[in-house]
């Protein structure tokens, strides 16, 4: 039968769905877990190790530029005040007389002009009086005599040749400073100075610390005398901010003069380094924006962050396009194992990824061919086994023989049994115990036949035919082989029917053999075949049959003539059968003698 | 590049690109001068202050500027209606327009460009924390009298009187008269003084009266900027040497001036715009004091009049106009 003619509905619907949406773990997520991991923990890996090593290295970096920067800063700061000092030199280098004033005047009023910050200029002699007093927006006062060598200013710069002043505030804002300079010798007095500190401003705001950190400039007192910001500055006296850039100066000098984050005093966060200016007295702090300090760090951290981003989407794809390289071939093998399992032999899978994918679907579909090829193999046993025992069909079958089926000539031995009184019994008794009397009767006959490899014909009733030497021949003589399954048959049924005895059925058993040619084969009609003899030795072994009596075995010539020597008979004369005459030698097959028996009685002795 | 973006992230939150992106409009800045329209220049140097700091007229700003030649009236209307447009800045010169403006707003800031002393007429609380809306650039003007004093009695022997143009409108006349008055008393000069409402009442009269009574020279109150074209013929007829605050003064024929840079505060006026368009308070913005003082002498009128410029003060020139 041809599955395909079979089963067409099967390919139009298969039996299992593809079973995405019940998958609990899909291969693409476990691709995408995978490769997300093998692409981006190395990225993260790299990038964090960038990012400290490249802080580790920028923090360095920014610590010496940062003091450089500082000290570059606090050397112009330096240069401003030494600016003026050196003008202030030109002002202490005559000595005094006592009408010499106007010469010092023009000096004064020269140095005035040079130096814009310088508000107020007075010149003290080398006895400590104050000749001259140049004012830029005051008055000029000439020869006070004013008594100053108590003055700081003056003892300081006699004694160290300049002394700076501390940082004081014009009308509470401005921040100015006094300096003084003295002569190389004691003669020539001291220059005393009033400098307007906001003039600063511009060498300050013209400092850079990268490219938007500034610098600024603060006092011993922690005041603010400098910073690009002017309104700091003018703020003047402010606690808050005091504190504030005292906390900074205390910050930054605890680092042993490195440099540290924190935040300035507009409230960003910087990176600060300072540096002392020594005559002054004064700091200089140079600050640079975080945000920028560390920008190559972000942009690392950048970089990183783009790369795990591109490893997640390189990974996605990877994942999706692996996932759907497997599972494509993998819903097609499912779609067609479910469709073989639905016996759909003739499906083929067809799958060319070149991969272990391939051979499987190779191997599945060679599966498929080999079940088809053993279905078809098992559903003609299972029609062999319907004549042949199973032994004898396995052979037919594996050995392709079935030609052996075919119609020939064959020299056969036919038995033939039945039950005796069985009409009768059946004619009174219930149907079930009829037919549970030939269950027995057959278990017992169909176990012996089997046991002979016999090729059962048919059965009716209580009747059967058995054939031996055909389809298939027998190992061994097969009349000699016959008889003894006659005789096994007729002890077993003998032992039911005494069994029946006892139950009130009165029945009996009889078996007759004939040996001859016969024209075997197969005979019915497609899907109901029977193997049978047709021939004389047919009629003759059921014309045997019918004449025995109940436990006899009764054997025409030929089969005497094998048997003679191997199983004792007793001539039981001719007789007169339907159908040949009156003049057939029969024989049975003597009871209770021991084999093997005396030679072959003739019929003549039964006569 | 990237550490470029950032960067440039960092420096657009100061610039006023950022300023515009926040706000989303443009700012306007409201000026009133007291002054008459022939300081024009004044206008041009604070739009030029604004440009030099990243501003672009008619993008970022826009100038609402006013030149009122002394007219009070005047003054108060268009102050008055520069607070109904709601400027984002006012910007005054001179102490009049402060005071008017200050009065007319309590909320907008308001930028003095400059102002002579905003401490004495109340303007301001301290110059390091003016601690209202007002704040901005002061000359300390009345401080010179001294210095003005000295120099005349430097240029001629024997100067024995000053006399003094003030104006009746301005607190600071008498602010000024004061000072001069007392730095007269100290070098042993005399001080007559006339006060007009405005530049309307200066007349040939009053020049010919300081003549009378013995002036040599006329101090001419800051606050008559721009009409010095008018006033030195006057006092030149009169036979009077003109000093003033303003380099222009000198320039006009008067004999000196000692002062600032009028222009140079009025750029610098651009700073206080930008921090406060920026977001400062003007209450904690200080007031800035001139740090650059100018002395412009006129030779030909000293010759004109006899006045030496003997040689402690051809150093401390910063201009002698031949």
């Amino acid at each position: 039968m041809n599955p395909r003619d079979a089963q067409p509905e099967v390919r139009a619907t298969p039996a299992v769905e593809p079973a995405d949406a019940r998958v609990r773990r899909p291969l693409f997520r476990k691709y995408f877990l995978a490769l997300f991991a093998a692409v981006v923990l190395p990225l993260l890996a790299s990038g964090a190790i960038e990012a400290w090593f490249g802080y580790r290295d920028q923090r360095v970096l920014l610590d010496q530029r940062l003091r450089l920067e500082a000290q570059a800063a606090a050397s112009k700061i330096q240069d401003f005040l030494d600016g003026i000092r050196d003008q202030m030199q030109w002002a202490v280098q005559l000595p005094w007389t006592d009408g010499g004033d106007e010469r010092h005047r023009f000096d004064a009023l020269r140095v005035l002009r040079q130096v814009p910050a310088i508000v107020d200029l007075a010149l003290v002699d080398g006895a400590g009086k104050e000749r001259l007093k140049i004012s830029r927006v005051g008055r000029d006062v000439i020869g006070s005599g004013l008594d100053r060598a108590a003055d700081p200013a003056v003892a300081g710069a006699r004694s160290a040749r300049v002394w700076h002043g501390p940082v004081r505030l014009n009308r509470g804002s401005e921040p100015y400073m006094t300096l003084a300079v003295a002569g190389n010798r004691a003669a020539v007095g001291v220059a005393v100075a009033d400098i307007n500190l906001k003039l600063i401003w511009d060498v300050i705001s013209a400092i850079r610390v990268g490219e938007t950190g500034a610098a600024f400039v603060v006092d011993r007192n922690g005041r603010l005398v400098a910073h690009p910001n002017i309104s700091l500055v003018l703020r003047g006296a402010d606690d808050e901010t005091s504190a504030r850039l005292k906390a900074l100066q205390a910050a930054v000098q605890s680092p042993g003069g490195g440099s540290i984050t924190t935040r300035n005093i507009e409230g960003r966060t910087v990176l600060m380094a300072m540096a002392p200016i020594a005559g002054a007295q004064w700091m200089v702090f140079a600050e640079q924006p975080a945000a920028e300090a560390y920008a190559p760090i972000s942009a690392a951290l950048w970089r990183t962050g783009i790369l795990v981003l591109a490893g997640a989407f390189f990974a996605t794809l990877l994942a999706f396009a692996l996932a759907r390289r497997m599972s494509g071939p993998i819903r097609v093998l499912e779609r067609g194992v479910a469709s073989i399992g639905a016996g759909q032999f003739d499906h083929r899978i067809r799958i060319a990824t070149g991969d272990e994918l391939e051979r499987l679907a190779a191997r599945i579909n060679a599966m498929a061919k080999e079940l088809a090829l053993s279905q078809e193999r098992s559903e003609r046993i299972g029609r062999l086994k319907r004549f042949l025992s199973p032994q004898v069909a396995e052979l037919v079958e594996s050995a392709g023989k079935e030609d052996l089926l075919g119609a020939q000539k064959a020299d056969v031995v036919v038995v033939f049994c039945d039950l005796r009184g069985f009409t009768a019994f059946s004619a009174k008794a219930e149907p079930e115990e009829i037919m549970r009397v030939l269950g027995e009767y057959y278990d017992a006959l169909g176990a012996i036949i089997m046991r002979y490899a016999a090729t059962l014909t048919h059965f009716s009733g209580d009747g059967l035919m058995v054939l031996l030497n055909a389809p298939v021949p027998s190992p061994d003589d097969p009349a000699l082989r016959a008889v003894r399954m006659a005789r096994d048959m007729q002890n077993a049924v003998q032992g039911l029917i005494a069994a029946w005895a006892a139950q009130g059925h009165r029945l009996g058993f009889g078996v007759g053999l004939a040996r001859g040619i016969a024209t075997v084969g197969r005979i019915g009609y497609e899907g109901r075949h029977d193997y049978t003899a047709i021939g004389r030795v047919a009629n003759l072994a059921s014309r045997l049959c019918s004449a025995a009596e109940d436990r006899q075995i009764l054997v025409d010539q030929a089969v005497a003539t094998a048997v003679s020597g191997e199983i004792a008979l007793d001539a039981a004369g001719t007789r007169e059968l339907k159908g040949f005459g009156d003049s057939v030698a029969v024989y049975a097959i003597a009871q209770g003698r021991a084999e093997p028996s005396a030679a072959l009685p003739g019929p003549e002795s039964a006569r | 590049m990237r550490r470029r973006t950032l960067i440039a992230l960092l420096a657009a939150g100061a610039s006023p690109a950022a300023l515009r992106a926040q706000s989303a409009k443009k700012a306007i800045v409201g000026f009133v001068s007291w002054w008459p329209p022939e300081m024009a220049s004044h206008l041009e140097a604070l739009r030029g202050g604004m440009r030099d700091l990243g501003y672009a007229e008619g993008r970022d700003i826009e100038f609402d500027g006013h030149f009122t030649s002394g007219n009070r009236e005047r003054t108060q209307e268009l102050v008055q209606w520069l607070v109904r447009r709601n400027v984002d800045v006012l910007v005054v010169s001179t102490t009049p327009v402060a005071h008017i403006a200050k009065k007319a707003t309590s909320r907008i800031p308001i930028v003095m460009a400059p102002v002579a002393d905003p401490l004495a007429t109340g303007l301001i609380a301290s110059i390091s924390r003016p601690g209202g809306n007002v704040t901005g650039l002061t000359s300390f003007g009345p401080e010179l009298g001294d210095k003005r004093l000295e120099l005349l009695r430097e240029m001629k022997q024997g100067f024995r009187t000053l006399a003094f143009l003030g104006s009746s409108a301005d607190p600071n006349g008498a602010t000024y008269f004061r000072e001069l008055q007392s730095a007269a008393g100290r070098q042993g000069v005399r001080i007559v003084a006339e006060f007009v409402n405005g530049p309307a009442g200066i007349e040939a009269r009053i020049f010919d009266g300081f003549r009378k009574q013995g002036a040599e020279a006329v101090f001419i109150q800051p606050i008559f900027f721009g009409h010095h074209g008018k006033i030195i013929p006057l006092a030149v007829a009169a036979g009077l040497a003109v000093v003033g605050q303003y380099a222009q003064f000198a320039e006009a024929g008067g004999l000196l001036a000692f002062g600032f840079d009028d222009l140079a505060l009025m750029r610098r006026a651009a700073y206080y715009v930008d921090m406060i368009l920026k977001g400062a308070s003007p209450a904690s913005l200080p007031v800035e004091q001139p740090t650059k003082y100018l002395l412009v002498i006129n030779a030909t009128t000293a010759r004109r009049f006899g006045w030496s410029i003997p040689e402690t003060l051809s150093i401390r020139a910063d201009r002698i106009i031949e």
